[in-house]
């Protein structure tokens, strides 16, 4: 691997003003993906070459875990996936979360591996992935997955670029309309989940709202409400061995008695953006749930997609995903 | 005179003698790989069956050795160096860094096909803290250039740094500027096979290898499938897998003086490498040392000569320093090789009554740019397992611009277990039989036929009713046609059976046993132990035979410059062979150690056996010495007069394999999985896998070898897949998260090894191979029981929810 150089940063404004003198510095948290990335040289006419890194692990607080009932849930971008997972306010009042945290890589990637960077990482393609395909997402003018080999790719929302979110993380705060803070140059935002991804037709070169000097400071989530019911699910090719997900569903469906008040319905693996079943969700909405009302969400919800030449399983798997979250949910 | 074009091939023990020109470069490229032409029996069967009388006196010979009681072989016996490989004290080559080493890093191409038309290195020689860069033109010129000015696929290496960090080699990859004429390449053996296809490389005149590659032709099968109640076919597909060993490929090469050289790299074959660079240098075999003190696992992709090694070798030379290549992950996924994936055809005939009337079969392997053709014995299974009357297959094998073919576990045999276990299945269902029942209707116990010989031994039958018995089939099988809900996961269950060609010895098999004067022993070999728990095994024989407790014997690590040449630890021959070597060496040294003991006790060495390291007389064991007493007893008897030679006893073997027999294993598998036909997850839960190993020296490696196989059969089933993109031809996943490998949590709930031990009358003690054909059952098991869980039929692996969910589709 090559040399690299590395700055400590002191706080979330001096990571983003160092970030902004550098035009070739990478933010670091865990680095269980990014020094991969290094170390496999994968740049492109648009993806530089890292010859600098900023830690963001040495500022203070920024992996803290806070609740309270009034304001809900607050977690720093340097919290590890496994303290989220066995943090107690996590796990007795989201447990979504909880469980969305336990599920990426393995339990030593966890324990390095952090919020910010589970929703942050880039896409798995194995053509973005290997260095020797100068595809849109290096800044080259082609997708070879059209053509070729894309059996995990997007059925739906591709254009350009037919990535996947990889984030197991980012369908559960989808589904808990969580928010994002992040620090830019000009100070701090605020920015829902909802509008944090950007797909490729925005800007085939990111995958969400953070510009090269932007960092994400935490998420919040609003209090539990009592009438959630949730279903979470990760589907991928090794059963049992971590692997990232074929199709993943995070679902909250919010009762009014035995019917369904509102719902959230959100799919990873299945579009370049964390993906949510909004045609699912209208199907449900106001109604009893049942297995053919489920069945029927869940086909409304894939009349959309569009496979291409290997992935058109996917939307059965999809599917099957959004049907049993819905009964799964409320059973 | 018979025309120099139709030469006949002759069998004269030893050597094959030929004109023939295809036979004549397959021997050219085994002495690049080893050093030596391996030679092959063309026309097999030419061998003779023994004597009535002989396979009576073989027989009860075997007998009367099995009736023996025995104190080390047969015991579970934990791996001697399990202890220093846990707790990290182990070396490996990898871990090998002498003083003032060099690291370096290879420019591959990333054209599948192509020219060199311009390369410049002068930039990169400038900078700082490089120290040397070979090209393709500092090459030999040898089949396998360890650089190429016409990369033949993707990856293919074109020059080589060696600089004082890894980062510098990487700085000066950058810094050479290389130009290619791109030219047109083929990915699909069937498509390379066509006239007028694009010639894989240009010094090629066709890309076929042999044409076909393989064949095997009895009776005739026109009139077969006229006898046949039904038939059945199938095109079935495996893939294309790396090994994956779990120590990465490294050489590290150290210069002693200008004709000297040391390399430690992680091999299976110390001593074909030693010869592969001996020849490809030009140098004394001698004068070139191989070592490796461990071997992180081979799965035969580190079996004789790679390009890593000459290059290395020069780069050491023109620094003047030591310099070490470690691949990562991706250099490995192209410079060490891939195990070709088999397209196949099969028709199966059968009578009402279940009787297979006859096989029709071709088969299509893509031989890589270079490397082992292959496509040999994927039918061998087929051929032999079952007795079939009517036989005409074919192998073909052709050349692609893929990565260099390179055999892994069980080579093609595993490709050739599962088109042909799945279709007995597709028979059984037609016929509405128990698939135990028509498999055990058919199989053939006594005579190999493909070469017309015994069977040294056959425990099939008993390995299809133990392991059945102890999966309890007759309770889970639950019949054809049954109805099943397929909005939910499904359980099923499946089995098959097998027999591979990797029971008999081969050579070289030599070794030496050393006892010294305090009665300690010694085994020098230059045979690896490459995680398998050989060198355990061998000690093990050593330690019995030479009636010693286990602690007594010690092992040299693999080491040219100690051990003598004793083939590599491929095609499960660790135990049988190298065994068998090791065990006439024991014999050896222990017949001069009883010389010395009798002339002291005043006996005839034959009154005289060992027992817990004591001799004694065996008509008054009160008359004894301890081992150590007759090792130092310094004494050795010449025209029956005794004579002082003291120090070391030598025992030493060179064996030739046995001849007159077919020693082959044989085993079945009954597996249990849970499919959800809503993802298409496949889960094995339960697995009992019955094998033929002859006598088990240490049944707890041995058990380990099944489990072990049973895993990497779960991954070529499930999971195991190289992906070429079809417009480049470049590899999509040449690393670890996308090629994808079960880990220790996928373990099934229940996993049994069953030791099937007949009595065998060729291997040392009775033993046969077990290392590769562990792997054998899995996928045709999977995906029977698959089948019988959702309804689905998977010919293609691997299972994953791609194909599963393609095959509920058409459901």
């Amino acid at each position: 691997m090559r040399e690299v150089g590395y700055i400590a940063a002191r706080s979330w404004r001096d990571a983003v003003s160092t970030l902004s003198k550098y035009p070739t510095a990478k933010p670091i948290a865990g680095g269980s993906d990014l020094l991969g990335w290094i170390k496999e040289e994968i740049i492109g006419p648009k993806e530089p070459m890292w010859e600098t890194l900023v830690d963001l692990r040495t500022i203070s607080d920024s992996a803290a875990i806070r609740y309270s009932q009034r304001e809900g849930l607050r977690i720093g971008a340097l919290a590890t996936l496994s303290a989220i997972e066995s943090a107690p306010d996590v796990v007795a009042n989201y447990p979504l979360l909880a469980k969305a945290a336990g599920v990426p890589a393995s339990p030593n990637i966890r324990n390095v591996g952090t919020l910010g960077g589970n929703i942050n990482q880039r896409p798995r393609c194995w053509y973005l992935r290997v260095a020797e395909f100068a595809c849109y997402k290096k800044g080259g003018d082609f997708c070879f997955a059209v053509t070729g080999k894309n059996e995990y790719h997007a059925i739906l929302e591709g254009e350009l670029c037919y990535i996947v979110h990889p984030s197991d993380v980012a369908p559960a705060l989808l589904a808990l309309d969580a928010k994002a803070r992040i620090q830019t140059p000009q100070g701090e935002k605020t920015v829902p989940f909802s509008e944090y991804f950007i797909g490729p037709r925005q800007d085939v070169l990111r995958e969400n709202v953070l510009q090269h000097s932007d960092v994400l400071i935490d998420i919040s989530i609003p209090p539990p409400n009592a009438n959630h019911r949730w279903y979470y699910q990760k589907v991928q090719n090794r059963g049992e061995t971590y692997d990232f997900a074929i199709v993943n569903i995070a679902t909250v469906l919010t009762m009014k008695g035995d019917t369904v008040e509102d719902s959230r319905i959100v799919l990873s693996g299945v579009a370049p953006t964390p993906w949510r079943a909004t045609a699912a969700e209208a199907v449900i909405k106001g109604k009893r749930v049942d297995e053919a009302l489920a069945r029927q969400a869940a086909d409304q919800a894939m009349l959309r997609a569009r496979p291409m030449s290997d992935n058109a399983y996917k939307v059965d798997v999809a599917k099957t995903l959004i049907r049993r979250s819905i009964l799964e949910a409320v059973a | 005179m018979p025309s120099k074009k139709f030469a006949p091939i002759q069998w004269t023990y030893g050597t094959l003698i030929t004109d023939d020109p295809e036979a004549l470069a397959r021997e050219e490229r085994s002495k690049e790989l080893y050093g030596f032409a391996q030679v092959e029996r063309v026309q097999r069967g030419e061998e003779k069956p023994p004597s009535p009388a002989r396979l009576k006196a073989d027989r009860s010979r075997a007998e009367a050795a099995a009736a023996l009681p025995l104190k080390v072989v047969g015991t579970p016996t934990i791996d001697l160096y399990a202890r220093e490989k846990v707790t990290g004290r182990a070396r490996y080559p990898v871990d090998i860094y002498p003083t003032g080493v060099l690291y370096t890093k290879v420019l591959r191409s990333p054209y599948p096909h192509a020219k060199v038309t311009r390369l410049d290195t002068s930039d990169a020689e400038r900078m700082p803290g490089v120290r040397a860069i070979v090209t393709y033109a500092d090459m030999p010129r040898i089949a396998r250039p360890p650089l190429t000015d016409e990369p033949s696929f993707a990856g293919e290496g074109i020059a080589a740094v060696a600089a004082e960090t890894e980062g510098i080699a990487e700085a000066a990859l950058r810094a050479i500027k290389v130009e290619y004429e791109q030219l047109p390449f083929v990915l699909d053996p069937r498509e390379a096979a066509k006239p007028g296809a694009p010639l894989v490389r240009s010094d090629l005149r066709t890309n076929h290898v042999r044409d076909p590659q393989f064949s095997n032709k009895r009776g005739d099968v026109e009139r077969g499938f006229a006898q046949a109640d039904i038939v059945v076919e199938s095109k079935s597909q495996t893939s294309w897998e790396q090994h994956v060993a779990m120590e990465p490929h490294s050489a590290t090469a150290m210069w002693e003086a200008d004709d000297r050289l040391t390399v430690w790299s992680s091999t299976q074959y110390a001593h074909g490498m030693r010869n592969g660079i001996a020849s490809a240098l030009a140098m004394p075999q001698s004068k070139v040392r191989v070592l490796a003190e461990h071997t992180g696992s081979g799965w035969g992709d580190k079996t004789g000569l790679l390009p890593y090694h000459v290059y290395t070798a020069l780069l050491a030379k023109k620094a003047g320093r030591p310099v070490r290549y470690e691949l990562n992950r991706k250099d490995v996924f192209v410079e060490a090789g891939h195990n070709y994936p088999k397209y196949q055809e099969i028709r199966l005939g059968f009578k009402r009554d279940g009787t297979i009337t006859a096989m029709q079969g071709v088969s299509w392997v893509p031989a890589g740019s270079r490397g082992a053709p292959g496509n040999g014995d994927d039918w061998e299974s087929a051929l032999r397992v079952y007795k079939i009357p009517n036989v005409d297959v074919q192998g073909f094998s052709v050349r692609t611009n893929t990565v260099t073919a390179s055999p892994l576990r069980s080579v093609g045999e595993p490709a050739g277990v599962f088109s042909i276990e799945i279709l007995m299945d597709q028979a059984a269902e037609k016929l509405n039989m128990d698939p135990l029942e028509l498999r055990l209707k058919n199989i053939e116990e006594k005579v190999d036929q493909v070469t017309n010989l015994p069977f040294s031994s056959n425990g099939l039958r008993e390995a299809l009713e133990r392991g059945a018995e102890a999966f309890g089939w007759k309770q889970k099988w639950q019949g054809w046609n049954r109805q099943r809900d397929l909005t939910k996961p499904q359980r099923g269950v499946g089995m098959a059976c097998f027999s591979f060609n990797k029971g008999g010895q081969s050579p070289p098999m030599t070794a030496i046993v050393q006892i010294e004067t305090d009665g300690s022993v010694r085994m020098l070999t230059g045979a690896a132990d490459i995680g398998g728990g050989q060198a355990t095994t061998w000690s093990m024989i050593v330690a019995e035979t030479l009636g010693v407790p286990l602690s007594q014997v010690t092992i040299s690590r693999m080491d040219t410059a100690a051990g003598s040449d004793s083939g590599g630890i491929f095609g499960s021959r660790g135990t049988k062979s190298v065994g068998m070597a090791a065990l006439r060496a024991a014999q050896e040294a222990r017949k001069e150690l009883l010389q010395g003991a009798a002339f002291n006790l005043k006996v005839k060495a034959e009154e005289l056996d060992i027992a817990d390291a004591v001799v004694f007389v065996k008509s008054d064991p009160t008359k004894k010495l301890t081992f150590a007493q007759a090792a130092a007893a310094g004494v050795v008897i010449v025209d029956d007069i005794p004579r002082t030679a003291a120090g070391t006893i030598i025992g030493e073997a060179k064996v030739p394999p046995p001849t007159g027999y077919s020693q082959k294993t044989f085993g079945a598998g009954f597996y249990e999985v849970e499919v959800d036909p809503g993802t298409g997850n496949v889960r094995v839960l339960r697995v009992v896998q019955a094998h033929d190993v002859g006598k088990a020296i240490n049944p707890l490696a041995v058990e380990n070898q099944i489990h072990g196989g049973i895993m990497h059969a779960m991954n070529k089933a499930l999971t195991e897949e190289l992906i070429y993109d079809p417009s480049t031809g470049v590899l999509v996943n040449p690393n670890l998260d996308d090629y994808k490998l079960h880990m220790i949590d996928a373990t099934p709930a229940e996993v049994r090894a069953i030791l099937v031990e007949p009595i065998d009358v060729i291997g040392p003690y009775g033993a046969k191979g077990i290392g590769e054909p562990a792997n054998g059952v899995g996928q045709p098991s999977i995906a029977n029981a698959i089948y019988d869980a959702i309804g689905a039929r998977l010919t293609e692996v691997p299972m994953n929810p791609y194909r599963v969910m393609k095959a509920v589709k058409a459901v």
